[in-house]
């Protein structure tokens, strides 16, 4: 292999396992030298694009992104524009109309299918995720408009997760054993036709905003950060 | 809908740093780039059906990535069909300062013009070969090589000539 068509070679591709390439660096210490520095240069090359930092929680806003504009042509294809001072007026009532309610009756779908993911889900959602801290958990919750003044005890994950096909944050509270699940869904979640509901404890709280889903086994866990819930989260 | 959604998460929860990274460099804006991250992985969402192999699913986002951005190019155009000069937003946030002769390759490389730095990226952060380029790009291998050859000879020599470099002299 000449010079000029190993030089074309080697700079076309560093990482080139082509056996004359590799022959003609081999009986040339100069063709040797130059095929180093290409390969030195493309690794220093290779390092500073892969070090390129991406945002923070940019995979949380693009699920979001996907599941508001999803949910905007499902659920309100003829929704109009409202005018800024309805925002301001809803702002106002948010503290005044958060409201708890107790479910020996809920809605059997969207709790059937939230228990379904407590049941299937919280031993993957627990190993797979570190420790949340409370900034955490607002980034994942400023994607509903929320944010918790304090924290609310033990959080053992906080990962987004779709129920009945819509985007929900899911946080896990308590411990490992006796994990109580609580889903913040978007307000315009149907809760549907209230029903018994035997296999878990559960409390929904009402925002403006969002809906709340707080279930568990223990009642007086459930009750106890559905509380929590209710007098720290804000929306 | 639950598989698909369960499919898109798992699609963007594993590519997304690359797709952004990929972004900022062929973008060099990172704004911008996120902008059109968003619209690719939107795009993603309605075409999922069509993404059969899933091996091929980052090559498939560039793709995706890379007709959003020439979208984005039409729209400007578009817009602001007055504007003689584009002038290219160099966002040196987006990379850290590092190395005086990691800002001399920085440097080098948003000099490159788009048609030999989009394949160099290509290879140079993803590995992936003259074929595969070729085939996101829609051109053919040998034009893909000659491009590459190209792109690196004149990095040595934008190199060689910053007073920056430090060992990128061979």
């Amino acid at each position: 292999m000449d010079e000029l068509t190993f030089r074309r070679a080697v700079l076309a591709d560093p990482q080139t396992r082509d056996p004359e390439v590799i022959a003609a660096a081999k009986n040339n210490p100069q063709l040797h030298a130059f095929w180093s520095d290409i390969k030195a240069q493309d690794n220093a090359l290779s390092k500073m694009l892969n070090a390129t930092p991406v945002p923070n929680n940019l995979a949380d806003k693009l699920l979001w992104q996907n599941q508001a504009q999803t949910s905007v042509a499902e659920f309100s294809p003829a929704k109009r524009q409202r005018p800024w001072y309805y925002a301001i007026a809803a702002s106002v009532v948010i503290g005044l109309s958060a409201t708890m309610f107790y479910l020996p009756t809920k809605d059997r779908s969207i709790l059937d299918a939230a228990y379904a993911h407590t049941q299937h889900k919280h031993v993957f959602e627990i190993l797979t995720s570190t420790t949340p801290t409370l900034d955490d958990i607002n980034a994942k919750l400023s994607t509903f408009g929320g944010e918790l003044a304090q924290g609310i005890g033990e959080v053992l994950s906080a990962n987004f997760c779709s129920i009945k096909d819509h985007q929900s944050l899911h946080l896990l509270m308590g411990t490992q054993d006796n994990p109580t699940s609580v889903f913040v869904l978007p307000n315009h979640v149907d809760m549907g036709q209230l029903q018994e509901f035997n296999e878990a404890t559960a409390h929904i709280i009402e925002f403006d905003d969002a809906k709340i889903l707080v279930l568990g086994d223990v009642a007086e866990t459930v009750s106890s950060i559905a509380l929590q819930i209710h007098q720290e989260l804000s929306f | 809908m639950n598989n698909k959604y369960s499919k898109y998460e798992t699609l963007v929860r594993a590519f997304h740093s690359d797709i952004y990274r990929y972004a900022v460099w062929l973008i060099k804006d990172a704004t911008i780039a996120e902008d059109v991250v968003q619209e690719t992985f939107m795009r993603a969402w309605k075409s999922l059906d069509s993404l059969q192999d899933e091996k091929a699913a980052k090559a498939w986002l560039i793709t995706i990535l890379r007709r959003e951005n020439a979208r984005r190019f039409e729209r400007k155009q578009f817009d602001y069909v007055d504007d003689i000069e584009d002038i290219p937003l160099v966002d040196d946030t987006a990379i850290n300062d590092g190395e005086p002769e990691q800002q001399a390759l920085h440097n080098a490389i948003q000099s490159l013009s788009d048609e030999y730095r989009e394949p160099l990226i290509l290879q140079a952060m993803f590995g992936y070969s003259g074929e595969e380029i070729a085939n996101m790009l829609e051109l053919n291998k040998n034009t893909v090589m000659t491009r590459l050859f190209r792109a690196r000879n004149q990095l040595k020599t934008l190199l060689a000539d910053d007073p920056l470099r430090g060992q990128y002299n061979g």
